[in-house]
C-alpha cells in the first residue's frame, strides 16, 4: 500500500505540473510582423523613383525618419539632378535619401568618399551659383574611403556610350530675339515686363518659384490685367520648372528681363532674358515701351 | 484501513500544495512579458479582459493597469526584452552573465537574493520600460500620450526652433513608475523585516533605472533648410541610445551601496563611512552568492562549460572565469562570410571562409 501511494504521487506530480504550466503559459505565435525598415520607393519621390532599385531603408542615411520627411527634404535636390552637373549625381543623392535596402545585410551601403568628391567637384559650383553652399550633411569626410561595401563612382563599364538624353529647355528660356522691335512685339502678348534680380529660387508642385530682390523695376504692365497690388510681394512662377532646364537662370547675380502673364492669380513667366545691356539701353527700351500701342 | 487511506490522501494533498507554492514563487515576474511574445494591441479589443488575466507574471495591481492600458503591454514586453538584452551584454564576460533560465521566472532563484546583480537587473529592466514607452508615444502607438511636451532648454540658440516630435520621456518615466513599482507597493510586509528591506531595495533600484533614462535624454537637431542648408534648424528631446543607459547603470553597479534595514523601517548604509546613496544609485542588501559552482538553492548556474579567454587577465580570462578549476582546450571550425563586395545594382556577394580556431571551456 505504501509503494502504491508513492507511485501515485510520482505519477501525479508531473502531470499536475504540466497542467498548471498550461494554465499559466500564454504562448501564441506572433501574428503581426514587426516593423520593417525596408520600404518601397514611392512614386512621388521624384529624386529617386526611377533609380535601379525599388526598396529603400527608413530611416535613411540623412536621419530622416518618416517618408514625409524624406519627400520634403528631397524635393529641393531634384533640380540639381536636372542640371546634369555630374553623371552620378542621382546615384549619390539617392544613396543617402533612399539608400538601397538589402535583406541579408544589416549595415547600410554608403556612397564611397570618391563618389562624393566627384559629384561635389561637378555640382558644388552649380549650387554656389544659386547661392547654396555644399551642405554639411554631404560633407565627403562623412563617407568611407573606397572599399568593397560602398558605392563607387561609375567605372569604365558604366561609361559605355549611352545616348544621352538632352534635357528639355523650358519654353520661357529659349533663345529670344535681340531686336528692339521684336522685344516690343512679344511684349504685347504679355501682361507685364520686369527687370529683376533673383533673391530666391525654390520648387513647389513641379514649378519653379522665383522671388525677386525688392528693387524690381516695372517696365510695363497692361492697363486692365495686372494691378499694382500684384507686385507688392512679387512671386514669379516658371511652369513645370522641375521638368526642364533654364540655363538663363544659372547666374544668380545677373539682372533679368522677365515677361509674363497673370494666370489664376499668379504671375507666370513666359520669357526670361539675361539683361546684359547697360542702363542707357534700359532707359531707351523703357521709352519705346511707353510709346507702345498694342 | 480507513485511517491509512485518509493519511495517504493527506500526504498527497500536502505534496501538491508544496508544488503549487513553488509554482507561485517561480511565476512571480513581469519580466516574463519579454519571453512570451505579446499580441499586437489590436488583439486586445477582442475579449480584452481575459487576455490581461492570462498574462503570466503580473501582480494584481499590474493586471489592473493592464486592463486600463491594454495598448501599453506590448511596449512593456519590449522594454523588458531590451533590458534583458542589455543586461546580458553588460555581463557577457562575467561569471554571472544574466542568463535566462525559463520563460516564467526568467532569471530563476538568483533574483531572490538581494545582491548587487539583482540590483542591476531591476534597474536596467525598469529603464527598458521607460525607453520603450517613451518611444511608443512619439511614434503615435499609444492612445494616452503623444510627442514630448518638454520645455525649451534655456541654452538653445534663439534662432533654432524647438518642437519636433520628441520622445515622451516624461510620460514613459511616470508610466514605468506606476507599472513596475505596483508590485512592490501592494506588498505589506512588517516594518523592519527582511521582506520589507527587499521591497525598499527594489523600489530604489527601479527608480535609479528610470532616472538614468530620464537624465541621459538629450537634445537632437535637424537641418530643414532648402538644399540641406541649416537656415532652418529644429530641435527636440531624444532618448539616448540604450547602450549608454546600460553603461551608465553598469558604473552604478560597480559603485552600488550595501544597505541594511533599521528599526524605523528605513534602509541605511552598512558602512556609514561611505556617502549615502542618491536617488540614482543602486543599492543591495545581500552579498553576492558564489557564481562559480552550480547551486540549486542560490540559483547559480556555475561557470562550467563557459567559454573563456586564455590570454586575458580580466574577468573573462580562464583563470578567473573558471575559478581556478582549469579549462579544456579544443579546436573548432569557424565558418563566416568574408570578402563581401557590393555590386551595382544591387546586391552584395560574399565568400565563405573557414578557419580552425582554438576554444577554451571551463572545467
Amino acid at each position: 500500500m505504501r509503494a502504491y501511494l508513492a507511485l501515485l504521487v510520482a505519477l501525479s506530480i508531473p502531470g499536475y505540473l504540466d497542467a498548471l504550466h498550461g494554465l499559466y503559459a500564454f504562448d501564441q505565435p506572433e501574428l503581426f510582423q514587426k516593423k520593417s525598415n525596408c520600404k518601397p520607393i514611392p512614386t512621388n519621390l521624384l529624386l529617386c523613383h526611377d533609380i535601379e532599385y525599388t526598396n529603400m531603408r527608413l530611416p535613411n542615411l540623412l536621419g530622416h525618419e518618416t517618408m514625409n520627411e524624406v519627400l520634403q527634404q528631397a524635393s529641393s535636390w531634384t533640380p540639381l539632378v536636372q542640371k546634369q552637373c555630374h553623371p552620378d549625381t542621382k546615384k549619390f543623392l539617392c544613396s543617402l535619401f533612399a539608400p538601397v535596402c538589402l535583406d541579408d545585410l544589416d549595415e547600410p551601403i554608403q556612397p564611397c568618399r570618391s563618389l562624393c568628391e566627384s559629384v561635389k567637384s561637378g555640382c558644388a559650383p552649380v549650387m554656389a551659383a544659386f547661392g547654396f553652399p555644399w551642405p554639411d550633411m554631404l560633407d565627403c569626410r562623412r563617407f568611407p574611403l573606397d572599399n568593397d561595401l560602398c558605392i563607387p563612382p561609375a567605372g569604365a563599364d558604366a561609361l559605355v556610350p549611352v545616348t544621352k538624353e538632352v534635357p528639355r529647355v523650358c519654353d520661357a528660356c529659349k533663345e529670344k530675339p535681340e531686336n528692339d522691335n521684336e522685344i516690343v512685339d512679344s511684349l504685347c502678348k504679355n501682361d507685364f515686363a520686369l527687370k529683376i534680380k533673383v533673391k530666391e529660387i525654390s520648387y513647389m508642385n513641379g514649378d519653379t518659384k522665383i522671388i525677386p530682390e525688392t528693387k524690381t523695376k516695372m517696365i510695363y504692365k497692361t492697363n486692365g490685367g495686372v494691378t499694382d497690388h500684384d507686385f507688392r510681394k512679387t512671386v514669379l512662377w516658371l511652369k513645370d520648372g522641375l521638368q526642364c532646364v533654364c540655363d538663363e537662370l544659372n547666374d544668380i547675380n545677373a539682372a533679368y528681363l522677365v515677361m509674363g502673364q497673370k494666370m489664376d492669380g499668379n504671375l507666370v513667366i513666359t520669357s526670361v532674358k539675361r539683361w546684359q545691356k547697360g542702363q542707357r539701353e534700359f532707359k531707351r527700351i523703357s521709352r519705346s515701351i511707353r510709346k507702345l500701342q498694342c | 484501513m480507513d485511517v491509512r487511506m485518509n493519511q495517504g490522501h493527506l500526504l498527497l494533498a500536502v505534496t501538491l500544495i508544496v508544488c503549487n507554492s513553488q509554482l507561485l514563487v517561480v511565476a512571480n515576474s513581469w519580466w516574463s512579458l519579454a519571453m512570451n511574445p505579446i499580441q499586437r494591441p489590436e488583439m486586445y479589443i477582442i475579449g480584452a479582459q481575459p487576455l490581461c488575466s492570462q498574462l503570466t507574471g503580473l501582480s494584481q495591481g499590474q493586471r489592473k493597469l493592464c486592463q486600463l492600458y491594454q495598448d501599453h503591454m506590448v511596449y512593456i514586453g519590449e522594454g523588458a526584452k531590451t533590458g534583458i538584452k542589455e543586461c546580458q551584454y553588460q555581463f557577457r564576460q562575467r561569471r554571472w552573465n544574466c542568463s535566462t533560465v525559463d520563460n516564467t521566472s526568467v532569471f530563476g532563484r538568483v533574483m531572490h537574493i538581494g545582491s548587487r546583480e539583482t540590483a542591476f537587473t531591476y534597474a536596467v529592466s525598469a529603464a527598458g520600460v521607460v525607453n520603450a514607452v517613451s518611444r511608443a508615444c512619439r511614434e503615435g502607438e499609444l492612445s494616452t500620450c503623444g510627442c514630448s511636451r518638454a520645455a525649451r532648454p534655456r541654452d538653445l540658440p534663439r534662432d533654432w526652433l524647438w518642437g519636433g516630435c520628441g520622445d515622451n520621456v516624461n510620460y514613459g518615466y511616470r508610466f514605468a513608475r506606476e507599472f513596475v513599482d505596483a508590485r512592490e507597493r501592494e506588498k505589506n510586509y512588517p516594518r523592519g523585516s527582511v521582506e520589507h528591506a527587499r521591497t525598499l531595495m527594489n523600489l530604489q533600484n527601479n527608480e535609479a533605472g528610470r532616472m538614468a533614462v530620464y537624465n541621459l535624454a538629450n537634445v537632437a537637431c535637424k537641418c530643414h533648410g532648402v538644399s540641406g542648408s541649416c537656415s532652418l534648424k529644429t530641435c527636440w528631446l531624444q532618448l539616448a541610445d540604450f547602450r549608454r543607459v546600460g553603461e551608465f547603470l553598469k558604473e552604478k553597479y560597480d559603485s552600488a551601496a550595501a544597505m541594511r534595514i533599521n528599526r524605523r523601517g528605513k534602509l541605511e548604509l552598512v558602512n556609514n563611512r561611505f556617502n549615502p546613496p542618491t536617488g540614482e544609485d543602486l543599492v543591495y542588501i545581500d552579498p553576492s552568492p558564489d557564481y562559480c559552482l552550480r547551486n540549486e538553492t542560490t540559483g547559480s548556474l556555475g561557470t562550467q562549460g563557459r567559454l573563456c579567454n586564455k590570454t586575458s587577465e580580466g574577468m573573462d580570462g580562464c583563470e578567473l572565469m573558471c575559478c581556478g578549476r582549469g579549462y579544456d582546450q579544443f579546436k573548432t571550425y569557424k565558418h563566416e562570410r568574408c570578402h563581401c563586395k557590393f555590386h551595382w545594382c544591387c546586391y552584395v556577394k560574399c565568400k565563405r571562409c573557414t578557419s580552425l580556431v582554438d576554444q577554451f571551456v571551463c572545467k
